[in-house]
């Protein structure tokens, strides 16, 4: 019985004919091709896995694979994929033990590193038929100078792969998480992909044998064939999981375009005001002269005039420009709203961050609560916003609580978008998260009985001395 | 017992609020979880300094603008002496009251959670209230820690422990004065007994307090070692003086990953 089944998972010898099989090494190199992303541990501190996935590797050159074929009569019967799933499992696994990259990351690397690979493969049986005339899997024993020839076009298309796309890839778990479903279909893309060229051989194996021209055609639309689904794939998935920094700038630049223009037009309206208000000074100083003063003297106007000043003077100063000229701006935009901004601020302990954003982390903080407690009219909420930045053991902390009305639920950590129409809601969050990141922080929201709350941690970077 | 000082020299207001909290504390339930509520009200910041030297309170509601006639200490005066009273006072949560912004926008010099701008409404207070408690929540949890050396018992308050660490099967508990004491046992019992104080094990041998975390990485956390501190490194079991910024890193393991970082959003996130 068990021989029954092993002799089904594995048809053939267990040592490979053709010594050595370099498809793991291969493999394992591409996948380093695509690692930037990987966080190894060191050496040092993880002797034993290294040696161990070391011994591994050495142990696949002598170990036949990776995929087994049942000849009959020079025919291939079935093929079977066991070997190559025990040695993917087995390096994933190893990746797993020698980096402290999540599981997901390394999956996705393994399966780019895989892709690239198989590109590279069957670019090589291409070229291995066009110049012997000859597939180098249908004939075990591969001559040395072939194997050369072979290892060639494998170094050169790894080292075009790493130039041109390996060093600029970096495989982000977020985005993964962001768009889970095109890359969950680009890796059964490739899985299809892969599984099916095996029918590559058996096409060849009915209608030529081999050698002969037709044979040749046939092959090489094959293979061409099934390179150029293989590289869709990979394109797909690099594109779905990797951290696209080009789009992220634009989607800053958008935000920093949009923030102009609305600034504009918030300053617009505080010259508007302040004229109103001069004038009525201006008035009320003029009708002083001429008439009999006591009214101005009542407790009432005097309350009135100081409330009016009190309101539009620049009330912050935090011992951060940025954020003082950020917070200002917004508490006047609140006191004509009824909106309570209320502000315990530290603004010198973000003076390591860049003023640009400054500007984009408070204002897009500041904006998407003016947004959500806008639509509030009373009731059991209030208009309040409760913001704070301060340091606490080498950690900048913001914090933002308010209330909300309606519904809110979150995505991804960030709140979903409740417009379609205008400038997205979430979409402020992203470019906060996006910096937050890139200062290497954290970031989380809680929503809790119509009051949301915002809390970003950012370490406080040592200064070089 | 929950004990709020309420220090507020207008009756009319002092009554507002204390309507405001007792509203609270029926709605959000808060006996259950504290028990019996205490609010004591001050008429100026003198009285209350007075009491607090004697007296504990687990919650201050200050009323900034008040009269200079009586002793001329403003409430924000007032809350930066009370800090300083006692090394006890420096995690009690201080919430503000006041009719001018202007005054509070520099409460994070005194830690202050928060202020109201009177007249506030109710859901306003209730926004603050909800973080005093968390405030008061966090500060409950803090056990005292019985720890055996060979020099003898010492009763150390978990927020005074930055982080243990198991070295040559003995345990190291590093104080936030720089004092080191080491004991034996398992680092599991330390995990059972900190674990409702945030202290969360991020790797195989260390127990870290959230709140000395002064940065992380996707797998490391930092922690500041208090200036002269003396400290063994596990290594090489060597003895070390931490010099200025000295910088201690703890890899977090994945499994840990998201427990660590709950743990200090809960934590940094109290004020």
């Amino acid at each position: 019985m068990l021989t029954q089944i092993w002799n089904f998972l594995w048809p053939g010898s267990f040592v490979t004919p053709s010594f050595p099989e370099t498809y793991a090494i291969y493999l394992v190199a591409y996948i380093c091709i695509f690692s930037r992303s990987l966080q190894w541990r060191s050496f040092a501190q993880y002797p034993i896995r290294w040696v161990l996935f070391g011994c591994f590797l050495a142990g696949t050159t002598v170990i036949n694979g990776p995929v087994l074929y049942d000849i009959m009569d020079n025919q291939i019967v079935r093929q079977s994929y066991f070997p190559l799933f025990v040695q993917i499992t087995i390096i994933i696994l190893g990746l797993y033990a020698l980096t402290t990259s999540s599981l997901l990351t390394i999956l996705v690397t393994v399966a780019i590193g895989y892709a690239a690979e198989h590109i590279s493969a069957v670019l090589g049986q291409i070229a291995v038929i066009y110049v012997y005339r000859d597939s180098y899997t249908s004939s075990f024993a591969l001559s040395p100078l072939k194997r050369l020839f072979i290892f060639v076009i494998y170094a050169v298309l790894g080292i075009l792969m790493w130039y041109f796309v390996g060093r600029k890839t970096y495989v982000s778990d977020e985005a993964i998480h962001n768009r889970k479903a095109w890359v969950g279909a680009s890796i059964l893309i490739l899985c299809f992909v892969i599984f099916s060229s095996q029918m590559a051989w058996i096409v060849i194996n009915l209608y030529s044998d081999g050698g002969t021209d037709k044979g040749v055609q046939l092959s090489i639309t094959l293979f061409m064939y099934e390179a150029l689904c293989t590289a869709m794939a990979l394109i797909i998935l690099l594109i779905s999981s990797s951290r696209d920094r080009l789009i992220h700038e634009v989607e800053v630049m958008r935000d920093i375009t949009y923030r102009q223009q609305k600034h504009y037009e918030i300053s617009q309206e505080y010259r508007d005001i302040i004229n109103m208000k001069m004038h009525d000074m201006k008035k009320f100083l003029n009708y002083d002269e001429s008439h009999d003063s006591s009214w101005k003297n009542s407790p009432a106007t005097h309350q009135q005039i100081v409330e009016t000043i009190t309101a539009y003077d620049s009330i912050y100063h935090t011992g951060n420009q940025a954020i003082d000229a950020i917070i200002n701006e917004k508490s006047l935009y609140c006191a004509r709203r009824n909106i309570n901004l209320q502000c315990i601020v530290d603004g010198s302990v973000l003076s390591f961050m860049e003023d640009a954003d400054i500007y984009s982390l408070v204002g897009n903080i500041a904006d998407n609560a003016i947004d959500a407690v806008e639509s509030i009219q009373g009731g059991e909420q209030s208009r309040t916003i409760s913001f704070s930045i301060y340091e606490d053991a080498g950690m900048v902390i913001l914090r933002e609580t308010n209330y909300y009305e309606g519904t809110l639920s979150l995505k991804d950590g960030l709140p979903q978008s409740k417009r379609n129409n205008q400038y997205e809601h979430g979409f402020g969050l992203r470019s906060v998260r996006y910096i937050v990141r890139k200062y290497h922080g954290r970031m989380s929201i809680k929503v809790d009985n119509q009051l949301f709350d915002m809390t970003v941690l950012i370490p406080i970077p040592l200064t070089e001395s | 017992m929950l004990r709020i000082a309420l220090v507020e020299d207008t009756l009319s207001e002092a009554q507002y609020a204390i309507h405001a909290i007792n509203r609270f504390c029926e709605q959000e339930n808060i006996h259950e979880r504290f028990g019996e509520l205490a609010i004591e009200r001050f008429e100026y910041a003198q009285k209350f300094l007075d009491a607090s030297r004697s007296q504990d309170f687990d919650l201050i509601i200050m009323d900034i603008d008040m009269p200079y006639g009586q002793d001329s200490i403003n409430g924000m005066n007032a809350a930066a002496q009370f800090r300083e009273q006692s090394d006890s006072h420096a995690d009690i949560p201080i919430l503000f009251t006041t009719k001018v912004s202007q005054l509070a926008a520099q409460g994070y010099q005194v830690n202050a959670i928060g202020y109201v701008v009177k007249p506030y409404d109710y859901a306003t207070f209730a926004m603050f209230m909800k973080r005093a408690i968390a405030n008061i929540d966090f500060n409950l949890r803090g056990i005292t820690l019985t720890v055996a050396t060979r020099d003898g018992v010492s009763f150390v308050p978990s927020s005074d422990i930055i982080f243990i660490q198991v070295r040559d099967h003995l345990i190291d508990v590093h104080l936030r004065d720089g004092q080191l004491l080491t004991t034996w046992g398992k680092l599991r019992t330390f995990c059972e007994q900190l674990k409702d104080s945030y202290f969360v094990q991020c790797n195989r041998d260390s127990l870290v307090n959230m709140r000395y975390v002064a940065g992380f990485n996707d797998s490391e956390l930092f922690i500041r070692l208090p200036q002269d501190a003396f400290y063994k490194t596990t290594d090489e079991v060597q003895e070390k003086n931490a010099s200025e910024n000295d910088i201690m890193s703890f890899k977090v393991s994945r499994r840990k990953k998201s427990e660590v970082y709950d743990a200090l959003f809960a934590v940094k996130s109290r004020r």
